[in-house]
């Protein structure tokens, strides 16, 4: 069955790429303004949140709409920024920080990728990867799967250490140039939204639906499990590679140790507090929590109480899985 | 490269050593997941708060040994059952889901205020001399490794008659097959629930003491890997067979020290991965485990 | 009175299964509620075992209210049920079954119960450490009555004894329940199979669409003509 999800039965063309023009116009000229007014490191911030959105709410195709909860994120997100940063990075610096130099395929030895095919890159090798570990994890239901993937993350950081040939190992790779800036990102976020957007209003997003509801009526209605989940499962990692992407380039440095379980349950709760059966509800999560980490760190720093932050983070999921399971922002119908 | 003798039986006590204490973290998770269907990721911080239970009452207060073991096993079952009034009863009947992710939250929050009590960086973990006496008997060992098997071979002696002879142990059993039935049969469920979360927390301190002892370290997300690898040794073994969480627990235990001990040492860091991926592929080919019966995955 | 329910309502969900339900019983009787099927009958039973809580009206046991007791304290005030197809342990043994059935009796007041439910079913006490799961049919009722009994109820509730089993084996399940009647427990039973409740019960009570239509002893009910149609032709 062929799924278009840039048209569909009560929409016509303009009311599908009329709010995706909007939304993208308002965006950066919000970002415009912001630059002129603000200082660099609200600036920082804001764009840190952007790539944040769009971790979250590729995560939340798999989890929120699709019931499928994974805790690989964070491999996904590891993929996608080590494959574009090995591609766009400076053959002059190369030789100094142990980097190899491209092999003839991909451009040679004097050849450094432009940003946005390597970030594109990126999350397609993320894309092939979800494709490859979906198989047999996708099977799985529940906890099995939620532990699966966490694995699949644990394996990714483990290769990631391991193969210093290519990572440079557990110190990472330094001096990554900085492509990323607020317009670039909130392009993506643009376009992030956008397409899980139309998925979630399409036939595909009913049948992701109906398998988050009840996977065995789903099956009886003759919807193939494995194609959806893996539909949802390859697109989600496809965002999360290019989010890993534009954090490696905005941050300059990554270390393995950095796309561990704190970061995947960083990325895992902003849809869960924000609302996971609600396209924004991660927009909303990634705001707040990235906003209580900015504001919180320096008080961290100051008192010495390392940890606070991340304390905050679970007395507030522990809350809402109490008080309002389906996080702040609640489905639309 | 051909490995002696003595050095393979080095290596198999080395790895009985680990797997002992992966098994003991297993019966726990297993006992738990048996009777609320919960995976308790919250069962690593157990582990580390047994530890720097211990560190403080031993190395701080210099309290004698057995005393300050037995405070820190007590310290855990207490923990145990506040975890389960406070966090878990709640969220009695929820899906499982909820539960996974209140239990990953729960043990976030543990680690973390473990961090900010005794900070980030690693404490150096020290025990009374007995236990570090070096035995060489063809192979080299210490006592704690003595004392790690032969307590773990205790515990689950005592666990196996307690499960089969006493009632709460029959109790737990029938909870897992069927919490209506038990209710209606007159059980008082509620108390079953909170023995076996202190059971299991006591079991997962002790183990904290034992990492520490053994590692000579301990650190505020000591817990972390050693919790999910009980629970990777669970499905290994078979959901709902409590025999098999242990072989589970003792065959990780092995493999984890093969792969470090056996392969070329660049391949120590994956020992972790290989355990995951080890995971994959059980479920790939026998998702009930190798011991296992019921539930479907 | 043993047992009183007053205007009894239970829903599932917002629908009532089971409305306005007035009955009692004495101590020593045993009583049927039959009826066609959803006509409220196990419902009733599991609403006096506590399995259900009532949404109207009170269920009072020996002139004491017990109306939203959950079930497992019911046990030990002397209500033990047997539920709609018997619910065993189908893991764990004969004995360790039995043992759940007086959980809240220590070893030694276990021990001597045991030995009189082993009087009582002889069978079970050869099958002793053998999986409940692997009886039969009828051993199976049996293991669920002794379960049931071991905790020196004074209140049976049995729903649906007969349901899934041989003709043979329905009359060996009746002739226990028969000595169970005559060890002095007072006995409720839902009832399909009506000619064996009638055989067996003091009094009936007759349910349609959850509400009491009908009752008196068993000759009454036989004379009176509808039951005469719906049941017999």
């Amino acid at each position: 069955m062929k799924i278009n999800i840039f048209l569909s039965e009560n929409n016509t063309k303009m009311s599908i790429w009329m709010p995706f023009v909007s939304g993208i116009c308002i965006l950066l000229l919000a970002a415009t303004i912001l630059n002129a007014v603000l200082d660099n490191y609200s600036i920082h911030i804001i764009t840190i949140i952007g790539i944040y959105i769009i971790a979250a709410t590729s995560l939340n195709l798999t989890n929120g709409h699709t019931g499928l909860f994974s805790l690989g994120h964070a491999g996904f997100m590891a993929i996608g920024a080590y494959t574009s940063v090995f591609l766009t990075y400076k053959v002059s610096l190369r030789a100094a920080y142990n980097l190899p130099v491209l092999p003839t395929i991909l451009g040679g030895a004097e050849f450094q990728w432009p940003f946005l095919p390597a970030l594109v890159a990126g999350g397609l090798i993320a894309a092939i990867a979800a494709l490859i570990v979906g198989f047999p994890v996708l099977r799985l239901r529940g906890h099995y799967l939620a532990v699966a993937s966490l694995g699949f993350m644990i394996i990714v950081a483990s290769l990631a250490k391991g193969m210093k040939g290519i990572t440079r190992g557990a110190s990472g790779i330094q001096v990554i140039t900085r492509y990323t800036s607020i317009w670039n990102v909130y392009i993506w976020v643009a376009i992030t939204i956008f397409i899980i957007w139309r998925l979630l209003n399409s036939n595909f997003g009913r049948a992701m639906l109906a398998i988050r509801e009840s996977e065995i009526s789903a099956q009886s209605q003759g919807i193939n499990l494995m194609k959806y989940k893996l539909y949802s499962f390859v697109i989600g990692a496809f965002f999360a590679g290019i989010a890993g992407g534009l954090y490696a380039h905005f941050t300059r440095a990554i270390r393995p140790y950095e796309f561990s379980f704190t970061m995947t349950f960083f990325i895992v709760i902003m849809p869960i507090i924000g609302g996971s059966k609600n396209l924004y509800g991660p927009v909303l999560g990634a705001t707040l929590l990235v906003l209580i980490r900015y504001m919180l760190k320096p008080i961290e720093e100051y008192l010495g109480i390392y940890g606070l932050v991340e304390l905050i983070y679970a007395t507030l999921l522990v809350m809402v899985m109490i008080l309002r399971p389906e996080g702040i922002l609640k489905e639309k119908n | 490269m051909f490995f002696g003798t003595s050095y393979i039986l080095q290596q198999l006590f080395n790895g009985i050593v680990l797997g002992s204490i992966y098994a003991l973290l297993a019966l726990g998770m297993a006992i738990i997941y048996g009777i609320l269907g919960l995976i308790n990721f919250a069962h690593g911080a157990l582990i580390t708060m047994g530890a720097f239970c211990f560190y403080f009452i031993f190395s701080d207060l210099e309290w004698p040994f057995w005393i300050t073991l037995l405070l820190a096993i007590s310290f855990g079952g207490l923990i145990g059952y506040l975890l389960e009034l406070i966090g878990y009863r709640k969220l009695r009947g929820s899906s499982g889901l909820s539960l996974l992710i209140t239990s990953l939250g729960i043990y976030i929050f543990v680690e973390n205020l473990a961090k900010l009590i005794v900070s980030p960086q690693p404490y150096a973990f020290n025990v009374p001399n007995f236990l570090n006496q070096i035995i060489n008997f063809y192979i080299t060992f210490r006592v704690i490794d003595l004392f790690i098997i032969a307590a773990s071979i205790f515990i689950m002696s005592i666990f196996a008659i307690f499960i089969k002879k006493n009632k709460v142990g029959i109790a737990m059993r029938g909870i897992s097959e069927n919490v209506e039935t038990a209710k209606l049969v007159g059980i008082n469920v509620d108390q079953v629930i909170v023995w076996t979360f202190v059971v299991a927390s006591s079991i997962a301190a002790l183990t904290g003491f034992m990492w520490g002892a053994k590692y000579g370290q301990i650190g505020y997300d000591m817990g972390f890997m050693p919790g999910v690898i009980a629970f990777v040794a669970v499905v290994i073994g078979g959901i709902g067979s409590i025999p098999g969480s242990l072989v589970g627990g003792f065959l990780i235990g092995l493999i984890q020290t093969f792969v470090v001990s056996f392969l070329p040492t660049g391949w120590s860091i994956y020992r972790d991965a290989i355990v995951f991926t080890l995971l994959i592929i059980v479920l790939l080919i026998k998702p009930s485990g190798v011991l296992g019966r019921r539930e479907s995955i | 009175m043993l047992l009183q329910t007053k205007n009894l309502e239970i829903c599932y969900g917002k629908i009532p299964a089971v409305r306005n339900l007035t009955i009692g019983l004495e101590k020593g009787q045993i009583i049927a509620l039959i009826g066609s099927n959803g006509a409220g009958k196990s419902t009733t039973l599991k609403g006096l075992a506590g399995v259900l809580t009532p949404s109207k009206g009170q269920v009072y046991y020996e002139e004491k209210e017990i109306t939203k007791l959950p079930s497992n304290q019911r046990v030990p005030l002397g209500i033990a049920l047997v539920p709609e197809g018997r619910q065993l342990f189908s893991t764990l043994t004969v004995k360790e079954n039995l043992r759940l059935g007086a959980y809240h009796f220590g070893e030694l007041e276990f021990n001597k119960r045991l030995e009189e439910i082993y009087e009582l079913f002889p069978i079970i006490k050869e099958r002793e450490n053998q999986i409940a799961g692997t009886l039969s049919g009828g051993e199976q009722q049996m293991l669920a009555f002794g379960r049931a009994i071991i905790s020196n109820p004074r209140l049976l509730l049995l729903d649906e004894p007969s349901l899934g089993l041989a003709p043979l084996i329905i009359k060996e399940v009746y002739r226990m329940i028969e000595k169970i009647k005559n060890t002095g427990i007072t006995i409720i039973l839902v009832e399909q199979n009506i000619e064996i409740a009638f055989e067996i019960t003091n009094y009936i009570y007759v349910l349609e669409a959850g509400e009491l239509s009908i009752q008196g002893s068993p000759s009454e009910i036989i004379k009176n003509n509808e039951i005469k149609k719906a049941y017999f032709g």
